[in-house]
C-alpha cells in the first residue's frame, strides 16, 4: 500500500465533506482534512518497508554480548592471572577491557592447553606452554569480543573444559 | 543377601546374552541386507567409505537385491549403524546414533578422535585385536573416545597412541554436569600418553575384561567423584607409570580381582589438590594380584610417584579405604605403604584406612606405615595380614585394629624407597605391552545386543564375602 492511498482516500472525504457542509458535528473533520493530504504528499515512502524496519531495525555493529551472571569482572586492569585445574577453566568467565593481559596457569596435574572455539579467534596456547604444574602463559586481547575457548585434551569447543573471554571496550 | 551388585548384573546380563546366542553372519546373506537400523538412525544415502577400513561396501537395499553375491555376510540383525559399512567414520556413526543404539565397527584402522555426546549408546568392534582406533600420537587426536553422554558402553576393540587418553568418560565440570553411567568391556588401551581407561567427575561405572599398558600416568584412573559407584573388575593393568590410580575418588567404589603386575608403581587411591572433592576417602581393594611392580621398562610420570617407586599399593594422602584379600607379592620395593603425600603447601595426611586378611610376601618390606610427621596411627589399623617384613615391625600388632597402638618409633619416612634414577625413563610410545594379543574378545560380539550402561541408580554395595585371597597363578 502506498501513500498515494492516502491521496484518493483524502480525496473522496474532501468530497463527502463538501455535500454536508452544514452539518456541525463534521466541522472539525473539515478541519482536519488539508492536514491529511499534506502529509501523505510529503511521504512519498514504502509503508510495508517502514513496518518492517519498525518491527527487526538494522543492527548497528556487531550484536550485544550475553554476560552470564557468574561472569567475574576483570575490567579496567591490564593484567589478570587465571587458574587451570583439572580439568576444568577455574575462572570460567570472565570479562575485561580491550588491551589486558590474560596469564593462564596450570594448577593441576594434567597437561592443558587454550585453543579457541572459533578457529582464528585468537592464537592458542600449546599444550607444551601448560604441560606442568606451575607453567604459565599469557595472551593479550586488544579488541573487543567474545571469545570462547577449550582445553582439546579435556573438552571440545562446546563441552567440557571450557572458558570464555569477553573483551568490552 | 541382596548385595547383588547391579552393575555386575548388567556384566551378567551383557556376559549371558554374549554366550547363548548363535553366530548369524553366515545365516542371513540376501535375505534382508537393508542398513536402516531398528531405532531408524542409518542414513538415507550411501556414504562414501574411506578406503583404509576394508569391506567398504555399498549395502543398501537396491544394491544388495540386484548383486546379492556383493551383500555382506550378516543381516544386521542388531540393526546396528556399521563401520565402515553405513558409515565411513565411527565418528559419523556415532553422531547419528539415538539412545540405545549400537555402533558396530568391522575390522580395520581408525584414524579417528571421536566425541560421543548422545546418551546410552553402545560403541562395539567386531574383534577386540583387529578393531583399532589409532591417534598416531597427534595432539589433534587427544583422545581415542571422549564422552559425555550418560549411560555410554565401549566393548570390544583396541584403542592406542593416543596423545592424551584411550577412552576418556567425563562430565563437564563448568556445568556442574555429573556424567551418569559408563562401562568399558574388552578393550585394550595401549601407548596412550596419559591415561588409558578414564573416568573423571563421573558415577556409576563398570571397567572390566580391559586391558591398560604403556601410560605415562596410570592404565586406569578414576577421578573426582564421591560417591563414584563404580566398580573394576578382572582387567589387567602392566607396564605402566602407575596401575591404578584414584585422585579424590571414592564411596563405593570397588577395585576387585583385577591384575597390577609390572608397573612402575601399582594401585595407588591418592588425594591432590589439583581436583575437587578432596581428601580422597572410601574406597575397597580386594582380591586383587598385585605384584612384581617396580619396572624400569615403563615412563617415568610425574616425580611424586617416584617416592612410591615399586610399591604394590601405596595410600598417599588417602582415608577410610579397605584394602583386603589381596594378594601383593614380589614387588620391588613395598608391598603396601600408608603415607602422607605433600601437595604444594598441603600435607594431606593418610587416616582410617584398614588393611586387614592380604597375604603379603617377597616384597622390599611386605607392609609399610610411613611416618607422618610424628602423628601417632590416625586410626590406621592392620590385622590378619600373612606377611614376613613390616616398619614398625610387627605391624598387626603395633598398629591393630581392635586394641591399642604400640611402639611406633621405627617407622620410616616418606623419602625411604629409592627410586630408580633417571635412566629408567621409556618413552611412552616405545613401552611394551606383552599381554595385549592375548586378550580375549568379547563373546559373541556380532550377535550380543546393545545394552548401554543405563541400568545404574539402585547400586547398593558389593559381596565383599565372595571374593577370595587370589592364587596368584
Amino acid at each position: 500500500m502506498r501513500a498515494r492511498l492516502l491521496l484518493a482516500f483524502a480525496a473522496l472525504t474532501t468530497l463527502a465533506v463538501s455535500s454536508c457542509a452544514d452539518d456541525d458535528p463534521l466541522d472539525a473533520f473539515v478541519e482536519v482534512e488539508p492536514e491529511i493530504v499534506f502529509e501523505t504528499e510529503e511521504l512519498d515512502v514504502d509503508i510495508d518497508a517502514l513496518a518492517e524496519a519498525a518491527e527487526d531495525p538494522e543492527p548497528e555493529g556487531p550484536p550485544p554480548i550475553d554476560i552470564p551472571d557468574d561472569a567475574l569482572d576483570f575490567t579496567g586492569l591490564a593484567q589478570i592471572d587465571l587458574d587451570i585445574q583439572d580439568n576444568a577453566f577455574t575462572q570460567r568467565v570472565v570479562v575485561v577491557s580491550a588491551g589486558t593481559e590474560i596469564t593462564w596457569t596450570n594448577q593441576g596435574r594434567n597437561e592443558h592447553n587454550v585453543r579457541p572455539a572459533i578457529e582464528g579467534a585468537f592464537e592458542p596456547i600449546s599444550t607444551l606452554d601448560l604441560a606442568e604444574k606451575g607453567d604459565s602463559a599469557s595472551l593479550r586481547f586488544d579488541a573487543p569480543g567474545d571469545f570462547p575457548y577449550f582445553c582439546s585434551l579435556h573438552g571440545t569447543a562446546t563441552n567440557g573444559q571450557t572458558g570464555r573471554v569477553i573483551v568490552v571496550p | 543377601m541382596r548385595r547383588l551388585l547391579i552393575l555386575l548384573s548388567v556384566f551378567a546380563l551383557v556376559a549371558s546374552a554374549c554366550g547363548g546366542g548363535d553366530d548369524s553372519t553366515d545365516t542371513a546373506a540376501g535375505e534382508d541386507t537393508g542398513t536402516e537400523s531398528e531405532s531408524g538412525s542409518a542414513p538415507e544415502e550411501e556414504p562414501e567409505a574411506e578406503a583404509e577400513p576394508d569391506e567398504a561396501e555399498a549395502t543398501d537395499d537396491e544394491t544388495a537385491s540386484s548383486e546379492p553375491e556383493e551383500a555382506p555376510a550378516d543381516d544386521n540383525a542388531l540393526g546396528a549403524l556399521r563401520v565402515p559399512q553405513d558409515y565411513a567414520t565411527i565418528q559419523e556413526a556415532v553422531d547419528a546414533a539415538a539412545p540405545g543404539d549400537l555402533v558396530l565397527i568391522d575390522e580395520g584402522t581408525y584414524n579417528e578422535s571421536v566425541v560421543v555426546e548422545t546418551d546410552n549408546v553402545v560403541i562395539r568392534g567386531v574383534d577386540r585385536q583387529t578393531v583399532v582406533l589409532d591417534g598416531m600420537h597427534s595432539e589433534d587426536m587427544a583422545n581415542g573416545i571422549i564422552v559425555f553422554g550418560n549411560g555410554v558402553a565401549v566393548e570390544n576393540l583396541t584403542v592406542q597412541n593416543y596423545f592424551s587418553n584411550g577412552v576418556f568418560f567425563t562430565g563437564d565440570y563448568d556445568s556442574d554436569f555429573i556424567l551418569r553411567g559408563y562401562r568399558v568391556s574388552y578393550v585394550n588401551a595401549l601407548n596412550n600418553r596419559v591415561y588409558g581407561i578414564y573416568a573423571f567427575n563421573a558415577e556409576y561405572g563398570l571397567i572390566d575384561n580391559t586391558y591398560a599398558a604403556g601410560h605415562t600416568d596410570s592404565g586406569y584412573y578414576v577421578g573426582q567423584c564421591q560417591p563414584c559407584s563404580a566398580v573394576l573388575s578382572n582387567n589387567l593393568s602392566e607396564y605402566n607409570t602407575l596401575a591404578y590410580s584414584g585422585t579424590n575418588a571414592g564411596g563405593e567404589l570397588y577395585i576387585v580381582n583385577n591384575e597390577f603386575r609390572m608397573n612402575r608403581v601399582g594401585v595407588t587411591p591418592n588425594t591432590l589438590n589439583s581436583e575437587e572433592l578432596a581428601p580422597q576417602r572410601s574406597a575397597t581393594f580386594a582380591g586383587n594380584w598385585i605384584h612384581s611392580n617396580g619396572n624400569p621398562e615403563t615412563s617415568k610420570g610425574g616425580d611424586i610417584w617416584e617416592l612410591a617407586y615399586g610399591v604394590g599399593m601405596v595410600l598417599p594422602g588417602a582415608n577410610n579405604n579397605l584394602v583386603t584379600r589381596n594378594l601383593i607379592e614380589n614387588n620391588r620395593n613395598g608391598g603396601v605403604a600408608v603415607s602422607f603425600l605433600p601437595d604444594g603447601d598441603t600435607i594431606w595426611l593418610a587416616e582410617n584406612n584398614t588393611i586387614t586378611d592380604n597375604v603379603l610376601r617377597g616384597n622390599g618390606i611386605d607392609v609399610v606405615m610411613v611416618d607422618q610427621g610424628g602423628q601417632a596411627s590416625l586410626g590406621n589399623c592392620f590385622g590378619g595380614n600373612t606377611f614376613d617384613t613390616s616398619r614398625p615391625a610387627d605391624i598387626d600388632t603395633v598398629l591393630p585394629c581392635d586394641g591399642a597402638e604400640g611402639d611406633l618409633s621405627d617407622m620410616i619416612g616418606i623419602d625411604f624407597f629409592s627410586p630408580p634414577g633417571d635412566e629408567a625413563n621409556v618413552p611412552y610410545a616405545d613401552v611394551a605391552s606383552p599381554a595385549a594379543g592375548d586378550q580375549p574378545s568379547m563373546p559373541d560380539a556380532l550377535s550380543a545386543p546393545a545394552s548401554p550402561a543405563d541400568v545404574l541408580p539402585e547400586f547398593d554395595g558389593f559381596d565383599l564375602d565372595a571374593i577370595a585371597v587370589p592364587s596368584g597363578t
